[in-house]
């Protein structure tokens, strides 16, 4: 990296940072039994952000040599806008992040992780029924420099590695989809000896072609922790970011701290220091260190992520949460590991406090439009008496977030976390956002079938 | 470019280099500030080698990178392939790009921005609104070793505009895209602000079976689901609901859909797609009738057809230089015989008119099957919008649907596939689709 060469072009008044990222993508895709892609991607670019005038000016370049000129491009255009903001305090940190796992996916030969696919894709294949597999092995290692004009010069490793399984199970004309994933951290180990979770899930996915299709309406549910994380994620996780509250003042004062936003026993907690998740890292790619977060504390408003930008408006601290995709895209605020901590109740409580609802599954992508939100799972179990009955197909949720939150009864006594990550946002997928959960009960929630 | 098709052609027997170069100014305006521009001026260079008839590739934003090469052969070594060779047809050229955009300036872009706030602002007096303009030019070179040697240039700007609720959640939304500054009109945003006015005035669903207007922008969610069916990579994987129905009915005979890549001055007109195959106008229904695939140079040697010009770098969530051209569409075009668009809303006498879905991209879409939230919907009584939806869901499957199409608008609208925009459709009229409400 030509660090001399970028930090001469940061210009000394105002406020402005540079990202400068080396990008390698290893992967290797299958389609049913075979391996169809193995590519090694790699690629190189710069970020600059210049806040002269009354907003960033930002430049994005892939040849360095054009640094001097992407300054001076954001300059003009932070020039353009009418205003003056600066920033008071920026945290300055200096550092070296070296990614250290103790099994690293680098030293590991194609040959070798390529048998370890195939291996797994055979005990799928092999499953009867199981009719279409999407396999995708994936290492991303992103060496980051960052800088700014405060002082900021920290250069921070990345590493994730993991596989991600959609599995079709099909009889006649009727399919069911579900998905499995392993790893999400640095670990290469992580990846091993799975057959029996390969082996369960084939056998859950060809189960789901006797399940019952759901009847659409209202039910009182129990989500697993992968459910649950994908339900914070969706429907409480986006508001969060405080990066939607910049020049929305109608929006802030929804959100105002101290607000009950649920029961006393629901806090929620974003915190990418915990080691191992996708959604783990040591700095932000501002340079803010990353913060544990508590977002909802016994029931309220308790806080929210930021970037530099969202923490000036609202004149709070930086949590450290804004993040880029790649070097080709601006940082906007993003989750980290966002989880709903344990509560008191057991799983076997949950469900046996409910006579006729539903136990649901397996996550299979969500979105929100900031009130709403809508996700979809994978299947759930009938809750009869308070007991588990047969399988049920074809589930997809709504809700609206401030009545779901108080509509949320019970929260179980241990938390997990997601193996894959994965947002979109601001046209940006971010593989490295976690999601975790203790399993709720919700009370009341729509559910939609086919 | 020569230089490296030369260098990768000593280690292979075929090679193929595309380069694009991307310079793009995208500016957001809300409640009257300007909240950010961002630009970008980007090369990315993608290698392509055929040896043994296996095929490698390999990415870089940098020519002189002197892994690319040796990158494209472990791809090639360890993937199984069956490699095609590159084509090379001739290409016409298209009207792919305004000289207008092209020449635009940040100053220009932003003026033209604050236009629109002003008009809107005009037209919907306290209302809290956002502006976003991207403006993109591209110019996309190919070389290959069968002696392709082709570049076309590509500009487009998309403007989109929303409203915000009291609370400041987002409320009424309309995008507009093409290769020059998009045409918006008073009746845009006067429609868009009549939605926006709607929002207090709330109504909820039961579980019911209604006739269903979709808005030209939100027929994208359900024509993801036919470019799934009629994806040569599902196809000839026996994936597709419609491997082995060409020639045969499958929705009704008011649908016809076009795959055009040279519309002029379209929102994804190109000369030739991501593997050199030349950009084509596709029947892909007509009146109803399956007529073509969209195919890939592998594809369509499978099947024994011909490549349709679909093959393009992206996937569903990204546009990246190392996304494998997978088929996509271009400008998918959606019509049949025209209803006046207020007529057709006037002609219904309980219904619901949908403009905005969550939750797309979800389930088995290559099966045509849809679960989605009603993120921006109206009730119609007596062909008037009465309120605005709330916590509804709408469910089944393209292949059901289509066949219950009643009517067709006149206005054809960018339809949106999540992240991207993918082509133009008018309104659409069914005839009966569940609704799960309250």
């Amino acid at each position: 990296m030509k660090k001399e060469l970028l930090k001469s072009a940061l210009p000394a008044d105002g406020f402005s940072d540079l990202r400068y990222q080396e990008y390698a993508l290893t992967t290797i895709k299958g389609t049913k039994r075979e391996i169809d892609t193995v590519a090694v991607v790699k690629k190189n670019g710069g970020n600059v952000r210049v806040l002269s005038g009354g907003a960033y000016g930002t430049y994005c370049f892939t040849d360095v040599n054009d640094v001097h000129h992407a300054v001076k491009e954001a300059k003009f255009a932070s020039d353009l806008i009418l205003g003056k903001k600066q920033y008071q305090h920026v945290e300055v940190n200096s550092d070296h992040v070296v990614a250290r796992p103790k099994t690293d996916p680098r030293t590991v030969s194609i040959e070798d992780k390529k048998a370890l696919v195939q291996h797994y894709i055979d005990l799928f294949m092999d499953t009867p029924e199981i009719a279409n597999l999407e396999t995708e092995y994936y290492e991303q290692f992103t060496d980051t420099l960052i800088l700014n004009n405060r002082g900021t010069d920290v250069r921070q490793e990345e590493l994730i590695v993991g596989i991600n399984f959609r599995i079709t199970s099909k009889r006649g004309e009727l399919t069911q989809i579900t998905r499995l994933s392993f790893g999400g951290g640095e670990e290469y180990s992580d990846l091993l000896d799975q057959d029996e979770v390969v082996l369960e899930k084939a056998r859950q996915t060809v189960a789901l072609l006797d399940a019952e299709p759901v009847k659409g309406g209202n039910y009182d549910v129990v989500l697993d922790s992968d459910v649950s994380g994908l339900f914070i994620h969706e429907a409480f996780g986006h508001l969060s970011e405080a990066d939607n509250l910049v020049g929305n003042a109608s929006l802030s004062k929804t959100m105002t701290l101290g607000e009950l936003f649920a029961t006393e026993d629901f806090n929620v907690i974003d915190d990418p220091t915990l080691s191992g998740y996708p959604g783990s890292y040591t700095y932000d790619h501002e340079g803010t260190r990353a913060k544990k977060t508590h977002l909802i504390k016994s029931g309220k408003l308790a806080g929210r992520l930021h970037s530099l930008e969202s923490a000036y408006f609202l004149n709070e601290t930086p949590t450290g949460h804004a993040r880029a995709k790649n070097y080709g895209f601006t940082p906007i605020v993003r989750m980290g590991n966002i989880y709903i901590d344990k509560g008191r109740q057991t799983l076997d409580e949950m469900i046996k406090s409910i006579d006729n609802g539903l136990y649901l599954f397996g996550s299979a992508g969500g979105q929100t439009s900031g009130e709403t939100f809508t996700f979809a799972v994978q299947g759930a179990y009938k809750i009869e008496g308070g007991e588990l009955k047969g399988l049920v197909r074809d589930l997809a949720l709504t809700g609206h977030l401030f009545t779901t939150l108080k509509n949320i009864e019970m929260i179980g006594d241990e938390v997990n976390f997601s193996k894959s990550g994965g947002c979109g946002k601001g046209g940006q997928i971010l593989i490295k956002s976690g999601k975790g959960s203790a399993p709720i009960k919700i009370k009341n929630m729509g559910i939609g079938g086919k | 470019m020569k230089t490296l098709l030369e260098k990768a052609l000593k280690v292979s027997d075929s090679a193929e280099i595309y380069e694009r170069k991307v310079q793009s100014t995208s500016i957001s305006i809300l409640l009257g500030e300007v909240q950010g521009i961002e630009s970008e001026k980007k090369t990315e260079i993608s290698l392509r080698i055929v040896k043994d008839g296996k095929l490698g590739a390999a990415i870089a934003t940098d020519r002189n990178d002197d892994t690319l090469v040796s990158r494209a052969l472990i791809s090639l070594t360890h993937q199984k392939s069956e490699a095609e060779p590159f084509p090379n047809t001739p290409i016409s050229e298209v009207e792919s790009y305004s000289e207008i955009v092209k020449e635009m300036t940040t100053e220009t872009l932003v003026a033209s921005a604050f236009d629109l706030v002003e008009r809107f602002k005009t037209l919907a007096k306290e209302v809290a609104f956002g502006v976003e303009v991207s403006r993109t030019f591209k110019t996309v070179s190919m070389v290959n070793s069968e002696g392709l040697d082709a570049s076309y240039d590509y500009s487009n700007v998309e403007v989109g505009i929303y409203t915000l609720n009291e609370k400041g959640f987002y409320n009424a939304s309309r995008s507009f895209s093409g290769a020059d500054f998009p045409v918006i009109t008073d009746e845009d945003l006067l429609g868009m602000f009549r939605e926006h006015q709607l929002d207090d005035h709330e109504v909820t669903l039961g579980n019911e079976r209604l006739p269903v207007v979709f808005s030209g922008s939100v027929m994208g969610a359900l024509m993801l689901r036919v470019v799934g069916g009629v994806s040569g990579a599902n196809v000839t994987k026996g994936i597709s609901p419609v491997t082995d129905k060409l020639g045969q009915k499958v929705f009704s005979e008011l649908l016809t859909i076009r795959d055009d890549g040279r519309l002029p001055l379209g929102l994804n007109t190109c000369a030739f797609d991501d593997e050199g195959t030349p950009a084509q106008n596709t029947m892909v229904y007509e009146n109803g009738v399956l007529k073509n695939y969209l195919l890939s140079v592998g594809h369509a040697k499978k099947l024994g057809m011909k490549p349709t010009g679909n093959a393009i770098k992206r996937a569903l969530f990204s546009k990246e230089i190392e996304d494998a051209p997978t088929v996509f569409e271009t400008n998918l075009i959606v019509e049949g015989p025209m209803t006046d668009d207020e007529a057709l809303i006037r002609g219904i006498k309980r219904g619901l008119y949908i403009t905005g879905v969550m939750g797309a991209h979800t389930g088995n879409i290559n099966q045509g099957e849809f679960s989605m939230n009603i993120s921006s919907g109206f009730l119609i009584e007596n062909g008037e919008l009465v309120g605005k939806v709330k916590g509804a869901m709408i469910a089944g499957n393209i292949y059901e649907l289509f066949n219950e199409v009643e009517a067709l608008g006149t206005k054809k609208e960018p339809m949106r596939g999540i992240f991207y925009l993918m082509g133009y459709s008018p309104m659409v009229k069914f005839r009966e689709v569940s609704i799960v409400g309250k």
